[in-house]
């Protein structure tokens, strides 16, 4: 009996060992993402910032990142030639359900790692960002695909929508990977979603996901606040400030500019 | 060195917003005009968003012109008599523009004639004060090697011209503009300023390159107290619509504001002391090249295919 129980000491022993050992081996296996800062203060010298995107726990060598900012709507103007001569702005579009901000980084081009569907599905990529897209306007007969070409163009050279491949580091002996990319001063403040998918073989096989808050700080917060909360004061102060400058540049040069 | 702008939302170069501050103020102190037509266009070209592009500006236009109006006080060259009833006339058309303006809006086609009427009026001027400019150089040299009997005939013939005026000084509320050295009817610089204001507010800007040949060639003002009274008149028009852009439609950048002024304030004074040194008419062509290769600019985006088919918003 006693030898019977020492057994079950042992077994139980064992099996606990095993269960850590599952756990924190499964745990090792898992795909992490960590965003470095994971805050951007928007603060008076503000031009952008450097962004370092790392993981772990990557059993792939391929991996697609995105970043963007829930969808919603962009008001912009389209233009066309008014009276079949002169170019100008002749009405309003809305893009519905689309991001402000869209960079897809991948090891490879998104179309060799995944399917048209997989990415549909998955929403990922520019492809998919059209078709989940909505157009309103009152221009008559609207081809859908060449005004969303036109967003993607008018976005990408304001660095807002950005893909590119080729550009994660993958380490495949320390199942790692790491980005470092440029943060566009242009990504107005919110919060971004940083998605990261490991691919295999077509199908993605992990996912992680993180956030990045772009926000401003100091007097960039104090100044905006008070130009949509205080307009009249905002509007007063810089007035004020204006004719201070402008006479108190025009006393200093006295000298100068008078008889 | 970059400064983030909180309203444009948008990284710029502090020594490039400076620069162009600078450049704008030089012009604003030579020639009188606010530079609106110039400045707004070089902001968007910098990526500013045309809308806050266009209120901004307003803001810096009120210490470009505030410090050119001190600096052409301080050498007698504002007319205040006339430049208040010029203001007059101007807030009137103002308030007068805008409603034409929405009216317009309601019932579309609005952008085309604010275009057009952008362009005609751009080109009309330009081309008319260039050309009288240049008969005005040549009459100069021509003078110079006149005799003094054939001078005389030639002031005889404007003194006949000016009597012709007739129906202008038939007008009731006659008043004397010491500083200008003219008469004329106090309706008559009320209904300009309207005229100026109503095109002011229909293309968005603050109507100074339109008030200076008015005040030059209606009002028959010389050139140098047009400069100072078309300044002293642009800073108030500049504020209402720096108070009014901030309060309705929150498009004012304070820090945008400040970089452009710290170069226009000393610009416009620089742009003072240089224009004393040149000719009225050799200011007035100066000017005139300027506006029409505006307007040369504006026909060229008119004309090309743009590069992108889609834009933000407001501007010009």
């Amino acid at each position: 009996m006693k030898q019977f129980k020492k057994i079950t000491k042992y077994v139980a022993v064992s099996i606990m060992v095993l269960a850590v050992g599952i756990f924190l081996g499964s745990q090792a296996m898992a795909l992490t993402c960590k965003v470095s800062p994971g805050k951007i203060p928007i603060s008076l010298g503000y031009h952008g910032t450097k962004v370092s995107i790392t993981g772990e726990g990557l059993t792939t060598q391929d991996l697609i990142v995105q970043i963007y900012s829930p969808p919603g709507e962009e008001h912009l103007k389209y233009k066309g030639k008014a009276g079949g001569i002169f170019w100008m702005k002749l009405g309003t579009m809305i893009f519905e359900n689309v991001p402000k901000v869209y960079l897809v980084y991948s090891t490879k081009d998104t179309h060799e790692l995944l399917s048209p569907d997989t990415c549909k599905e998955l929403s990922i990529g520019f492809d998919s960002l059209k078709k989940k897209a909505v157009i309103k306007s009152n221009l008559k007969n609207l081809d859908r695909e060449k005004w969303l070409k036109e967003l993607m163009k008018f976005k990408k050279v304001e660095h807002l929508y950005l893909e590119q491949s080729g550009v994660i580091k993958v380490d495949t002996a320390n199942h790692s990977y790491s980005l470092n990319i440029d943060w566009p001063f242009e990504a107005p403040p919110g919060e971004y979603i940083v998605e990261v998918y490991a691919v295999k073989d077509g199908k993605v096989v992990d996912k992680a996901e993180a956030k990045i808050k772009d926000e401003r700080v100091g007097i960039e917060e104090i100044l905006s606040h008070m130009a949509f909360e205080k307009p009249a004061v905002y509007g007063i102060i810089a007035i004020v400030v204006a004719i201070i400058a402008g006479f108190g540049v025009g006393m200093v040069f006295k000298g100068g500019g008078g008889h | 060195m970059y400064v983030y702008l909180p309203i444009a939302l948008t990284s710029v170069s502090l020594w490039l917003v400076v620069g162009l501050g600078l450049l704008v103020g030089l012009l604003s102190g030579l020639f009188g005009v606010g530079g609106g037509f110039l400045m707004t266009p070089l902001l968007m070209m910098i990526g500013i968003p045309p809308t806050v592009a266009a209120a901004t500006d307003a803001n810096q236009i009120v210490a470009a012109s505030a410090s050119g109006t001190l600096a052409h006080w301080r050498l007698g060259n504002v007319d205040f008599k006339m430049g208040l009833l010029l203001l007059v006339g101007g807030f009137t058309g103002g308030a007068l523009g805008v409603h034409v303006i929405k009216v317009l809006r309601a019932t579309g086609g609005a952008d085309f004639l604010i275009k057009m009427t952008y362009v005609i009026m751009l080109g009309v001027v330009g081309a008319f004060m260039f050309f009288e400019s240049l008969n005005a150089l040549k009459k100069q040299k021509a003078a110079a090697s006149m005799s003094e009997a054939e001078l005389k005939r030639e002031e005889d013939k404007k003194k006949a011209k000016a009597k012709k005026k007739g129906m202008l000084s038939s007008l009731p509320f006659q008043v004397h503009f010491e500083k200008s050295g003219v008469t004329h009817s106090a309706i008559l610089p009320i209904a300009l300023g309207i005229f100026v204001g109503v095109l002011a507010a229909i293309m968005g800007v603050g109507g100074g390159f339109l008030m200076v040949p008015v005040m030059i060639y209606l009002l028959r003002m010389p050139m140098h107290v047009v400069v100072g009274t078309s300044l002293f008149q642009i800073m108030f028009t500049c504020v209402e619509v720096t108070f009014l852009q901030a309060y309705q439609n929150h498009t004012v950048d304070i820090v945008l504001a400040i970089l452009l002024l710290a170069g226009s304030t000393i610009g416009a004074q620089v742009g003072t002391t240089l224009g004393k040194k040149l000719h009225g008419d050799q200011l007035k062509i100066l000017l005139a090249i300027i506006v029409l290769g505006v307007t040369v600019k504006m026909i060229l985006g008119l004309v090309l295919e743009p590069s992108l088919l889609l834009a933000h918003g407001g501007g010009h």
